[in-house]
């Protein structure tokens, strides 16, 4: 909720109401405004949604749906007695009523009145009746229309969601990778401070030989790097040679297993160093120098 | 000077809006001038029913004539015609046949206009969409002053009340969006005019406690004061609060006070209390938090002047260009136009000391600056000396038989809705009109 800075005698609603609006849209999240929101609902949900059964296009059906339209109540009339010899000139009237028997010689317009009276009952009813269906008609619309509106909130409710859920997805496999990369890294760092009991120069030497005789595919090539590293830095240090050995382990471990591409961003300028000591030199193909078991006597410091 | 108001209703138990600004004005400008209101016998707005006596009365101290109206309103005939007018083309004839329905049709109140203007030097007519207002407006055009009272409603864009705009001496706006509409709507920027409202008795002696005891409540709380009603945009309100209550503040309440004419919701924290006196209703004031005014429609909100008298910030609905004008000039009330901002501006009223504070001295100094009776009445005083010293204009006359007939003017929402909207902020200080940036 909003927190405002206020100096006496200087307040600004404008700048208040751009503040809060402000926080409206940062808790709504930076990338997206309401109207992006709804931007991106109105497009194809499929691209965002899985399983795709949402329809993304509701208000836009609702709108295009013929509205319910009722034609005008007729105005009714009163049908009465006197009806059809009324008048507003009172002379008419009088000169009506004077030659109405005249009339009722010629024909009889009784039956005419009654007949006409009760069009104009019926007529009445069937108002009433018109009026009541289609005031529930109306009431159904403004439902629809409720339930429409309703449902397009919720499109929009869940393409916020699916967005935050595929941001929140990559942040975890960013955060895994790095994870990952730092076990292996710590690993290695604790290999070196702690060297296996068989570390003796005398014991390395009698290595390789078991070593050939069991797995060949990944241990020689070892055995190679830290040649490599042992000729370019001379061994008149022996802790020089034992970062570099640090180092070409680091190296391994993040060949043998490559992060994500959103781990790699995520890791950044770490792993591009570290990778530097596998990438210094360019490697040799294996045919280029043929191995013998004493390659890794050759390799081994001088003490 | 002898002055007359004329007005839909009057009494003192008549407290609509327009009602009770005309009763303001006419009981302040009785210090100045000989004051008489001229009026009808009707009590209630809807159906126009003569209610009080025909003839001479006295409210306070002021002479009153009530004039019996000819017909009572019928709702379906005028909801045919308001929807001929509003929603399809019609004719000039059509308007007048709107007018008509819409009443209070009093012809003997327009003949004893025409009979007396000589006794006046000026009618002060209330609410130019009345039948009253706009024959009396004709009859007596050359002393006709008139107070619209006008909202964005679509009666505004009728045809009919565009030379009653350009005809009249003198308008008397209630706030500066008020103006730039009826400017907009009628070109009559030319007449004389001031943005003026009305001011309010505040009592001196309100108590906030005394509020507390005697209705039981000890929690903070914001209030609403006037008639609870859909067009006042309560509905909305009932659910921002809700949800509000629920996700955000724990023991802030909503009291409403005012007549309810729709279903108030069940709610622990939602307090009516009904129509109170006044001396409630300031006391009310003092003990709340803010005021809020959810109504989308308002030429001038009295009740947001009175809780800026009484130090309170008011929380206002944006979408109301009146409302959201008067909280940015007076620098004393914050706005919303949908949940979110309701939660973030409700919250910092509540919980941000410092910010309540400047609002409430803002609102204060804002009251006194523009709306306490000595600024009122000294501006209508001015306006009607300004008006004694001018020359008079012919007002349009009627179109002719056949053109009242043409069915040539547009649904009148569609004028309504092409008219420019937002909060009047700046003003050229020089000319006497308004525009809106």
């Amino acid at each position: 909720m909003a927190d405002f800075a206020i100096r006496s005698g200087s307040i600004d609603v404008e700048e208040i109401m751009r503040h809060i609006r402000k926080r409206i849209r940062d808790k709504r999240g930076v990338d997206y405004t309401e109207q992006e929101i709804r931007e991106l609902a109105n497009v194809k949900l499929q691209r965002i949604l899985d399983p795709t059964g949402v329809r993304s296009d509701l208000l836009k059906h609702f709108r295009e749906r013929p509205k319910t339209t009722w034609p005008e109540n007729t105005e009714n009339y009163s049908f009465e007695n006197h009806t059809i010899y009324a008048s507003t000139r009172g002379l008419v009237v009088f000169v009506r009523r004077l030659l109405r028997p005249v009339l009722k010689l010629l024909f009889s317009p009784n039956p005419l009145i009654d007949t006409l009276h009760k069009q104009s009952t019926i007529n009445a009813k069937q108002n009433a009746i018109n009026s009541h269906i289609e005031s529930r008609f109306g009431a159904k619309d403004d439902h629809d229309a409720l339930s429409y509106e309703i449902l397009n909130n919720l499109v929009v409710e869940i393409t916020r969601l699916s967005i935050e859920v595929n941001n929140l997805k990559m942040q975890v496999q960013s955060v895994n990778s790095r994870l990952d990369f730092d076990e292996r890294r710590a690993r290695a760092l604790e290999g070196l401070v702690n060297p296996p009991a068989a570390g003796t120069p005398i014991e390395r030497k009698a290595k390789p030989d078991t070593e050939d005789s069991g797995d060949g595919a990944s241990k020689p090539r070892r055995r190679r790097r830290r040649r490599r590293g042992g000729r370019r830095r001379t061994t008149q240090d022996g802790e020089v040679n034992q970062t570099v050995e640090a180092e070409t382990k680091i190296a391994e471990t993040e060949n043998q297993e490559k992060p994500s591409p959103i781990a790699e961003t995520a890791v950044g300028e770490e792993s591009a160093k570290s990778a530097e000591s596998s990438t210094e030199e360019p490697e040799r193909p294996e045919a280029a120098t043929p191995r013998t078991p004493d390659d890794g006597a050759a390799d081994t410091p001088e003490k | 000077m002898k002055l007359a108001v004329v007005v839909q209703r009057y009494g003192s138990d008549v407290n609509g809006g327009a009602e009770l600004h005309a009763r303001y004005i006419a009981e302040h400008l009785a210090k100045h001038a000989e004051v008489e209101v001229l009026t009808t016998c009707a009590r209630d707005y809807v159906s126009w029913r003569d209610e009080f006596a025909p003839g001479e009365d006295r409210v306070g101290n002021l002479l009153v004539r009530r004039f019996p109206v000819r017909h009572p309103r019928d709702p379906l005939i005028f909801g045919r015609w308001s929807h001929r007018v509003f929603e399809h083309r019609h004719s000039v004839a059509h308007e007048l046949a709107w007018l008509e329905s819409e009443g209070p049709t009093s012809p003997r109140l327009i003949r004893y206009l025409r009979k007396n203007a000589s006794d006046y030097d000026f009618f002060l007519f209330f609410s130019y969409r009345y039948a009253h207002a706009y024959h009396g407006c004709r009859a007596v055009a050359p002393r006709a002053v008139l107070v619209p009272t006008a909202e964005r409603d679509p009666a505004i864009g009728l045809s009919i009340f565009g030379p009653i705009f350009r005809g009249v001496r003198g308008i008397m706006y209630n706030s500066f969006e008020e103006r730039a509409m009826i400017q907009a709507v009628a070109g009559n920027s030319k007449v004389r005019h001031t943005v003026v409202g009305v001011g309010s008795e505040i009592p001196s002696d309100s108590n906030a406690e005394r509020f507390r005891q005697k209705f039981d409540i000890q929690q903070p709380f914001i209030v609403y004061i006037g008639r609870l009603d859909e067009n006042k945009g309560c509905p909305e309100l009932f659910q921002f609060f809700r949800n509000y209550a629920s996700r955000v503040s724990e023991s802030l309440q909503l009291v409403l006070i005012g007549r309810s004419i729709l279903q108030i919701p069940s709610h622990p924290r939602i307090r009516h209390l009904g129509f109170v006196s006044d001396q409630d209703k300031f006391d009310a004031l003092a003990a709340a938090r803010a005021l809020v005014m959810p109504s989308k429609f308002e030429s001038l909100s009295m009740v947001a002047l009175e809780a800026w008298a009484m130090g309170r910030p008011v929380l206002a609905n944006g979408s109301c260009d009146v409302l959201q004008g008067q909280c940015i000039r007076s620098k004393a009330g914050l706005y919303y136009k949908n949940y979110e901002e309701f939660a973030e501006t409700l919250h910092a009223l509540e919980t941000n000391r410092p910010l309540h504070a400047a609002l409430s001295v803002n609102g204060s100094e804002y009251f006194q600056r523009h709306y306490s009776w000595p600024v009122i009445e000294r501006k209508y005083l001015e306006v009607l000396n300004h008006l004694k010293r001018e020359e008079a204009q012919r007002m349009e006359p009627l179109p002719g038989w056949f053109h009242r007939r043409r069915s040539n003017i547009a649904p009148t929402r569609e004028t309504v809705d092409a008219l420019p909207t937002g909060p009047a902020l700046k003003f050229n200080r020089g000319s006497r009109s308004g525009r809106r940036v």
